[in-house]
C-alpha cells in the first residue's frame, strides 16, 4: 500500500514537472510573431458602465484600425479587458495583478478617481505603463513617471467654467455641490474661481453624496433671487433641475458636466443649460465609430482611442515593447494630437486643452460660440 | 414665494416618503421583534418591477405598479420562509436574524444591480408635463401628493385593520407574545408570513413612488430604510401612529433644520435626533 502511495506522488510530481517545463519553454519562445497585449481596466458593468463601454469601443476601434495595416513591429495588437465593475477599487487591483501576472506591461484605464488612486501605487511599483481616458483629478499623473492621461485635469475646466459665468454678467450666483470626492473638487475650484474673478456667490451648498431632497435648498436659492444656478452635483443634477423646475426656479443652470444620459434622466430640465467639456472628437472619429459600432460615441471613447494609439506610437518610434522604453518617449512627449483633439502634454503626463462650452438646445448638445 | 408654505409642504413631503417606509418596517418589526434589514432592499425590488413592467414591457402604469408591490410582497415573503423562519425555529439570536437580513439586503441589491446595472433610472414618462399643485401655499407634484395620499390612506388602513379585524387581533397577539399565541391556537407562521407579506409590499410601493419621485438605483433602499428606521424610533417602534408622526416630525426637523444651516448636515441632524430619542425616550413619543 505504502509503495503504491509512493508511486502515485512520483508520477503526479513528474507530470507536474513535464507540464511546468512545457510551459515555463513555450513561454520563452514567445516574442516575435505573438501579439501585444495591452491591458485595459474598465467600467463595463455596473455604475458608469457608459463609459466602460465607449473606452473599450474606442480602443478596440484604434486596434482594429492598427492591425489592419499591419500592426506595429510585425505584431498585431491585442486588448485585454478587465471590468473593475461600477469603478470598484478592489476589483480595480485584482484587475491589475491578473493582467500583471499575465506579463501586462502596457494598460489603459481605470475611467473614474477611486479607481486610479488605488492603482497609482501599484502601477509605479511594478513601473507598468497606465493611461486613463478619463480620470478628472490631477493626482494620479502626479504618482510616478509611468501614469499618463489622455484626459485634462477637470478642476481647470471647473475653474474656466466659473470665469465663464462671471463673464457672463450673472450677479447673483447659486452653487450645490456634493461630499463625493470628484463634485467636491469641482465645486471647491468653481467657488474659488467665481470668487477669485469678482462674482458673487449668493447660496453655496454641500450636500452627501446621495442626496436626493434639493427642494429646501431650492427654496432658499429662489429667496435669495439667484440669476445662476451652478451644479457640480454630476451624480444627482438631473433630480436637482427636475426639483427645481417644480418649484418653479427659472435661473440659468450652468453644470461642470452635461451628457446625454444626465439629459435624458432630467427630463426637459435641463433644457437651455450650460456646460463646460473637453469633449470635442474629430468628425472622422465619430463617422468612423458610428460606422464601427453603430453609435455613436460618448465621453472617454475618443480619449481612449488616443490612450492605445499613444502606446502603440511609442512602440513604433522606440522599437521596444518594456514599459521602461514606452515611459520614456511619452515623458518626451510635448504635443498631442489625436481623435479627442489637439492639445500639450503637462510636465507630469496630462493632456491640457482648452475647454469649450456646450448649451443643451431641444435635448441635444450643441457648442456654443465663443 | 412664500417661504415657509413651502418649507412645510418640503416637511410634509418627506414626512410622506419616511411614512411609507416606517409603516411597514414597523409592520414587520412590530411583529417578530428584530431588525429585517432587507426590507431596505425590497424598496428596489418594486422601482425595479416596475420599471421592468412599465418601461420595459410597456404594460399598463396601474397593472404594473400592483405586479411590483407583488413581486416586493412575495420577495418578503420568500426571504422570511427560507431565511429567517428557520432561524427563528432555531431559536437564533437577535443579532444571528439581523447578519441573515444583511445578508438578504446585499445579495437583493446584488441581483438587481446584476439584472439591471447600477444606472441611475427614472420611472417617470412625464418628461416635465407632472401636474404641480398648491397645497398650503407650497408646490407639490402629482406624484408627492400620491406618496402623501398613499401614506395616510395605508396609516389608516393598517390602523382599523390591526384594530378590528381578526387577522389584525392575531398579529397584535403574535406581537405581545408569540409563544402564547400559539398556545391559544393562532397559525403563527401563517400569520408572520402574511405580515411579511403586507410589509414588504409596503416597502415596495414606498420605492415605486420614490421611483416615480426622484428615481432608482439599487442602492436606494438603505438611506430610505435608515430614514424610517429613525422615524419608527422616534415615533414608538412597533406603533402604526408613532411611525408616520415620527415619520413627518423627522420630515420637518430635518427641513427646517437644514433652513437655517447648511444642507450637508441634514443626515447629521436626523441622526442627532435619533441620538437624543435613544438616551432619553428610547421608547418613542408612543408607546406600543
Amino acid at each position: 500500500m505504502k509503495k503504491i502511495i509512493i508511486w502515485i506522488v512520483v508520477v503526479v510530481v513528474a507530470i507536474w514537472a513535464i507540464v511546468a517545463i512545457t510551459q515555463n519553454s513555450s513561454k520563452n519562445s514567445i516574442v516575435t510573431g505573438k501579439p501585444i497585449k495591452i491591458g485595459a481596466i474598465l467600467m463595463l458593468t455596473g455604475v458608469g458602465a457608459n463609459y466602460g463601454e465607449h473606452s473599450l469601443n474606442g480602443a478596440n476601434l484604434a486596434i482594429e484600425e492598427i492591425n489592419s495595416k499591419g500592426g506595429v513591429l510585425g505584431r498585431k495588437i491585442e486588448i485585454v479587458a478587465e471590468d473593475n465593475r461600477g469603478d470598484n477599487p478592489s476589483t480595480a487591483i485584482s484587475a491589475f495583478n491578473k493582467l500583471t501576472s499575465e506579463d501586462i506591461n502596457l494598460m489603459i484605464g481605470p475611467n473614474w478617481q477611486p479607481s486610479s488612486t488605488a492603482l497609482a501605487p501599484l502601477v509605479c511599483e511594478k513601473s507598468v505603463i497606465m493611461i486613463s481616458m478619463s480620470v478628472g483629478g490631477s493626482d494620479f499623473t502626479k504618482q510616478c513617471d509611468f501614469t499618463f492621461n489622455t484626459y485634462p485635469e477637470q478642476v481647470r475646466l471647473s475653474a474656466s467654467l466659473g470665469k465663464y459665468v462671471v463673464g457672463q454678467g450673472y450677479k447673483k450666483i447659486g452653487l450645490i455641490g456634493s461630499q463625493q470626492s470628484w463634485e467636491k473638487e469641482q465645486f471647491d475650484a468653481i467657488k474659488k474661481s467665481i470668487e477669485d474673478n469678482g462674482g458673487k456667490i449668493e447660496i453655496a451648498e454641500v450636500v452627501s453624496g446621495t442626496e436626493t431632497d434639493f427642494r429646501t435648498l431650492l427654496v432658499k436659492m429662489k429667496k435669495a433671487n439667484i440669476d445662476a444656478l451652478v451644479l457640480t452635483n454630476y451624480t444627482n443634477e438631473d433630480i436637482t433641475v427636475r426639483q427645481a423646475r417644480d418649484l418653479g426656479l427659472k435661473p440659468q443652470v450652468f453644470s461642470v458636466l452635461i451628457d446625454d444620459a444626465t439629459i435624458k434622466d432630467a427630463e426637459g430640465a435641463l433644457e437651455g443649460a450650460i456646460g463646460g467639456s473637453y469633449y470635442m472628437p474629430t468628425q472622422k472619429f465619430v463617422t468612423d465609430y458610428t460606422k464601427r459600432f453603430d453609435k455613436t460615441p460618448d465621453v472617454s471613447a475618443d480619449t481612449s482611442y488616443d490612450a492605445v494609439n499613444l502606446i502603440v506610437e511609442a512602440i513604433k518610434n522606440t522599437g521596444k515593447t518594456d514599459s521602461e522604453s514606452v515611459k520614456e518617449y511619452l515623458k518626451n512627449k510635448k504635443i498631442f494630437e489625436g481623435a479627442s483633439g489637439s492639445g500639450t502634454f503637462d510636465e507630469y503626463g496630462q493632456v491640457v486643452r482648452e475647454p469649450h462650452y456646450q448649451k443643451v438646445v431641444n435635448g441635444k448638445i450643441e457648442e456654443l460660440k465663443k | 414665494m412664500d417661504i415657509v408654505p413651502q418649507l412645510i409642504v418640503n416637511s410634509i413631503i418627506a414626512g410622506a416618503i419616511y411614512t411609507m417606509v416606517a409603516l411597514g418596517f414597523n409592520l414587520i418589526y412590530g411583529t417578530v421583534k428584530f431588525f429585517d434589514l432587507g426590507y431596505g432592499a425590497l424598496t428596489a425590488v418594486g422601482g425595479y418591477a416596475v420599471f421592468y413592467f412599465y418601461k420595459g414591457l410597456g404594460l399598463n402604469i396601474f397593472v404594473a405598479v400592483i405586479l411590483g408591490v407583488i413581486i416586493a410582497g412575495l420577495i418578503g415573503f420568500i426571504i422570511y420562509r427560507f431565511v429567517y423562519s428557520p432561524l427563528r425555529e432555531r431559536k437564533s439570536s437577535g443579532m444571528v436574524l439581523l447578519v441573515a437580513a444583511l445578508g438578504a439586503f446585499t445579495a437583493l441589491q446584488a441581483i438587481i444591480a446584476i439584472l439591471f446595472t447600477s444606472q441611475f433610472q427614472t420611472l417617470s414618462r412625464s418628461a416635465g408635463t407632472e401636474r404641480v399643485f398648491n397645497l398650503l401655499g407650497g408646490i407639490i407634484t402629482e406624484t408627492q401628493l400620491i406618496i402623501l395620499i398613499c401614506g395616510l390612506l395605508i396609516m389608516v388602513v393598517m390602523g382599523l385593520v390591526l384594530k378590528y379585524s381578526l387577522f389584525g387581533k392575531a398579529v397584535k397577539a403574535v406581537g405581545d407574545d408569540e409563544e402564547v399565541s400559539k398556545i391559544v391556537g393562532i397559525n403563527t407562521s401563517k400569520i408572520i408570513g402574511w405580515v411579511f407579506f403586507i410589509g414588504s409590499g409596503i416597502a415596495g410601493l414606498a420605492g415605486i413612488l420614490v421611483g416615480f419621485d426622484t428615481g432608482i438605483e439599487p442602492t436606494m433602499g438603505l438611506s430610505l430604510l435608515l430614514k424610517g428606521v429613525i422615524a419608527s424610533i422616534i415615533g414608538g417602534i412597533g406603533n402604526v401612529y408613532g411611525g408616520v408622526l415620527g415619520a413627518f416630525l423627522l420630515g420637518f426637523i430635518e427641513n427646517f433644520g437644514i433652513w437655517k444651516i447648511s444642507g450637508e448636515w441634514k443626515d447629521a441632524i436626523a441622526f442627532g435626533v435619533l441620538i437624543i430619542f435613544l438616551l432619553f425616550r428610547p421608547q418613542g413619543i408612543l408607546k406600543r
